[in-house]
């Protein structure tokens, strides 16, 4: 009966949440939409030039234009003849979700503790409801940029979900990758999504517990470590689809690992964070 | 509904904000609590609702422990911070928002409330227009929507007009008959007077004098402010 009654106030929390925190929002994904536009469109014309002035064949896929947004950077270290360029859209991408996560929870917590925590009656429900409110986001935010992604794609490419061999050969310089569609697309969506789910709550943990802006720059961190750094153990990697040993023979990060990481970073901050957020003095905005 | 707060201190980065306050309150009265700016009437409330934990000693609801067998008072309505609402809602709507969390508010409930506090349910001017005091009177409405057993409010009636107030002081008396605890905190000597049947004076953290206004209403004209 406890457990039934608890898990009433998580759904009633999560349903608040939502309708607050993304419903009443819906404008914060309006730029993630036009940089996405910008990008597969860059991308068009990026291709349309090399085609003209390099001699380049064949038409952009689908699986073309998913690359291309969640390539990321190549590793550091292996640039040895060429220069290190920083991908403004894959870093907008993550650092621009951070920003979507941010602030909720934590003005939820210091502006509407009387409305909606108090109501929650317990705070295992409050923080479960959070922690869910981040999932769910971070996955309407995946879901968003892929279908934008896709639109494009049938737009301005053909209707092919595979990478083709001489654009990756023509634009990214790799010769020998994994082929399988369905690989990739569990690589750049399923798994940066799983990634991003562990980064937001370890974000939204700090976020709560200390202040937002600590949060957002725990996340910067992470994200510009693990674009300097290459290591399994720095999350960023995984999003990198240019990093991945699928296009880095024998020497990218794996899926599997990735998985296991994501898996480990929600289910340390869900414990974490609800340890840290129960014995908490949480101190509104009077009244006045 | 039963209030017992027993031996409990509050202290932050060594400076003490309460002190050995140990009081126990029932339903149906008002409760109100008076002191200066910074002397704990605050801190005191954020105890009872759970938002703070003290250093030491116990608050008991319904022989209920806070912090162990509670983490919130089951039935409460609070206004202690500025209310947080959805600023392109209306007045209506945000409160239909908040009262889709427990389920217990009735939309007729909400509207009545809201014409008995002066504002029409019908108008759709957005909360991010409204004054202060209308901000209040919604969050006001908030905290008794739901005819919580405990209700905790502080400086309900600042920045509200003559009407306003009067109108808050006899929704808290109805309430008070109904049954609820209520625990009220105001810097303005005569309504205070008026609205509790128990006063605390707190200083420094600690209670001077409790006065009960029907034995003691006299004692408590000479109190200092």
């Amino acid at each position: 009966m406890l457990i039934k009654g608890s898990l009433k106030s998580i759904i009633k929390c999560i349903k608040y949440d939502w309708h607050r925190g993304t419903i009443c929002e819906w404008k914060k994904f309006i730029p993630i939409l036009v940089v996405m536009c910008f990008s597969c469109i860059r991308l068009w014309v990026v291709y349309a030039q090399g085609r003209e002035m390099l001699g380049w064949w064949g038409e952009l896929s689908v699986g073309d234009f998913m690359f291309w947004n969640f390539k990321g950077m190549k590793v550091v270290r292996d640039l040895k003849n060429s220069f290190f360029v920083l991908d403004g859209v894959w870093i907008f991408f993550h650092l621009y979700l951070a920003y979507v996560i941010g602030f909720y929870p934590f003005r939820d917590m210091k502006n509407n503790s009387h409305l909606l925590l108090i109501r929650s009656e317990k705070r295992i429900c409050w923080w479960l409801g959070k922690c869910t409110w981040v999932m769910s986001n971070v996955l309407v935010y995946y879901i968003i940029t892929f279908l934008i992604i896709v639109f494009w794609a049938l737009m301005l490419g053909e209707n092919e979900w595979a990478v083709q061999e001489q654009i990756m050969k023509n634009m990214y310089e790799i010769t020998e990758f994994e082929h399988g569609s369905i690989v990739m697309y569990t690589a750049c969506m399923g798994l940066s999504a799983l990634i991003s789910m562990g980064i937001s709550l370890i974000q939204m943990t700090v976020s709560v517990i200390l202040n937002p802006i600590v949060g957002f720059g725990v996340t910067a961190a992470i994200l510009v470590t693990s674009v300097y750094v290459f290591h399994p153990f720095l999350p960023g990697n995984y999003m990198m689809l240019l990093r991945n040993k699928m296009f880095l023979m024998g020497n990218g990060v794996t899926i599997i690992n990735g998985f296991w990481l994501a898996i480990l970073m929600i289910i340390f901050s869900i414990i974490v964070g609800y340890v840290l957020f129960k014995k908490k003095d949480i101190y509104p905005d009077e009244a006045r | 509904m039963y209030l017992e707060i027993r031996n409990l201190s509050k202290v932050i980065k060594g400076n003490t904000i309460l002190s050995n306050i140990d009081i126990s309150m029932e339903r149906g009265k008002i409760y109100g609590l008076w002191g200066k700016n910074g002397s704990g009437k605050t801190m005191l409330m954020r105890c009872v609702c759970g938002l703070v934990f003290p250093t030491e000693g116990e608050v008991y609801i319904n022989d209920k422990k806070m912090g162990k067998d509670i983490s919130f008072p089951e039935s409460v309505g609070v206004l202690i911070e500025n209310p947080g609402f959805i600023e392109h809602y209306s007045a209506y709507e945000n409160l239909k928002a908040v009262a889709s969390i427990k389920n217990i508010a009735r939309e007729e409930d909400i509207k009545n409330l809201l014409d008995f506090m002066g504002l029409d349910y019908q108008d759709k001017k957005r909360v991010k227009k409204y004054s202060l005091g209308m901000r209040q009177k919604v969050g006001i409405a908030a905290a008794l929507m739901e005819n919580p057993e405990l209700i905790i409010l502080d400086e309900p009636i600042n920045a509200l007009d003559e009407e306003s107030v009067n109108k808050v002081k006899e929704l808290l008396k109805l309430h008070k008959e109904r049954g609820a605890l209520i625990i009220v905190s105001c810097h303005d000597r005569y309504e205070m007077e008026q609205l509790a049947d128990e006063i605390i004076c707190i200083e420094n953290g600690r209670i001077t004098r409790h006065i009960n206004m029907g034995e003691q209403g006299k004692d408590w004209s000479n109190e200092k402010e």
